[in-house]
């Protein structure tokens, strides 16, 4: 039966069948469907921001538990070797002076110890907005010796020094030669001991460092 | 006035040109199509609020771990340049070269007769690749590890008739020397200059300057 056939009820039947049907789609489409597509449009963007950045996360906090036990254990060892080997903070000069020009009383050398006049680093112009990360933790701490020794006492003191002093090391040397002694030499060097560069990883060291052991 | 009076019951009413009467198929049809539409459309449905549902999940999870996963990425950082710091350290002392050796290397390794040289100056200023000249930036700079580099210069005298035989044997007694304390990848003649007497003659005494090169050393334990 064609539409023209169709009496007059039957024909508003279908029209307002189709018309209804045609709302009820489009009502559903704009008030559910299309709201609900925007959100989940907005869904799919965060799944792609977010799932390997969530992925990562989760993976650097299950590697956070063991790094928070080796910075711990980092950090106390620094402290340890720094109170015990290396020049204390505010009195570097004199504790250089006092063991180098004890080990040489020892051998039987006279020297002369005096910090060194320019620095072997590169200081900071400004800490404003520094890496950290772009230098080193370590600066050298620099004392300059001078003697007037043979070549065997000479040999004698560094050895003593190098036993002493586990972290020094001679960063520079100069020997030349007397020809009023001949026997003895005019010698120069540089003592050297790392200490920190930033006086803040001290204080962030003592705040994570582990508690040293307790003596039974 | 005609009157018509249905006897049928109504399931035998028949409606002849309607669309069930002529394509029964049809409404099956258009019935199993609006099924399905809605079905579809329940599905696609389902299918958004389980995107929105992961999305906001993921959303959640990331509030929730941020500042976390922040303090552990900074923390990682630290470690990093912590775990530098303690081999930078560790390797100060075990990379040392150990000089008192190496003298009594050089003394060693002069041919003999050793009386025909004379040295006047031994110097050297360690280089700490990495360290020394590194310049605090803004930016993160890979230094690591921190490198011990020396040219020892040594200067001296030797009298001989033939300098430059005595010379050449000086240098490949110090450059392949069995006994070395630490390794001499080079030595270098950088200055050769025979002196003459005060009455202006060429004497047999030589000025020789070499430079050694020694093995970089990594500071690390």
């Amino acid at each position: 039966m064609s539409f023209a056939d169709m009496n007059k009820e039957k024909k508003q039947l279908l029209i307002l069948s189709a018309g209804g049907a045609l709302t009820l789609f489009m009502i559903v489409t704009n008030v559910i469907l299309n709201p609900a597509k925007a959100r989940a449009a907005e869904a799919r963007e965060t799944i792609g921001e977010l799932s390997s950045q969530v992925r990562t996360g989760e993976l650097i906090l299950r590697k956070d538990q063991s790094n928070r036990k080796v910075v711990s254990r980092h950090a106390a060892r620094i402290l340890e070797l720094r109170a015990t080997e290396l020049p204390p903070e505010n009195s570097r000069y004199i504790w250089a002076l006092r063991n180098v020009t004890s080990l040489a009383r020892e051998v039987g050398v006279k020297v002369t110890v005096r910090e060194t006049s320019s620095l072997r680093y590169v200081p900071a112009a400004s800490e404003q907005g520094l890496d950290k990360a772009s230098v080193p933790m370590w600066i050298p701490y620099s004392v300059e010796v001078e003697t007037f020794t043979s070549f065997e006492n000479l040999k004698i003191y560094m050895d003593r020094l190098r036993a002493a002093h586990p972290y020094a090391s001679i960063g520079l040397l100069q020997i030349t030669s007397n020809d009023a002694s001949p026997e003895n030499h005019r010698v120069q060097f540089i003592l050297e001991w790392p200490v920190l560069r930033f006086v803040e990883d001290v204080n962030w060291m003592e705040s994570v460092a582990e508690p040293p052991e307790a003596s039974s | 006035m005609n009157h018509y009076i249905n006897l049928l019951e109504p399931s035998e009413c028949v409606y002849p040109g309607s669309a069930a009467q002529a394509a029964p198929a049809l409404k099956l049809g258009g019935a199993l199509a609006a099924a399905a539409l809605l079905g579809g459309l329940v599905l696609y449905w389902q299918s958004l609020q389980s995107t929105i549902g992961e999305g906001e999940r993921l959303q959640a999870t990331w509030t929730r771990i941020e500042e976390d996963v922040k303090l552990a990425t900074a923390r990682a950082e630290k470690l990093k340049r912590l775990e530098q710091g303690v081999q930078t350290l560790e390797g100060w002392s075990a990379s040392r070269y150990d000089w008192p050796a190496f003298l009594t290397y050089v003394a060693r390794r002069t041919p003999p007769p050793g009386e025909n040289i004379q040295f006047t100056r031994l110097a050297f200023d360690e280089i700490m690749v990495g360290l020394r000249r590194q310049k605090p930036a803004k930016t993160a700079a890979s230094f690591h590890p921190v490198r011990r580099s020396v040219d020892v210069v040594l200067r001296g005298l030797v009298a001989s008739d033939q300098p430059e035989v005595f010379l050449a044997r000086f240098q490949e007694r110090l450059l392949n020397g069995p006994d070395q304390p630490v390794g001499v990848l080079a030595v270098n003649l950088d200055d050769y200059f025979q002196l003459r007497d005060p009455e202006g003659t060429l004497s047999n005494r030589t000025r020789f300057t070499f430079t050694v090169r020694l093995e970089e050393r990594e500071l690390k334990p």
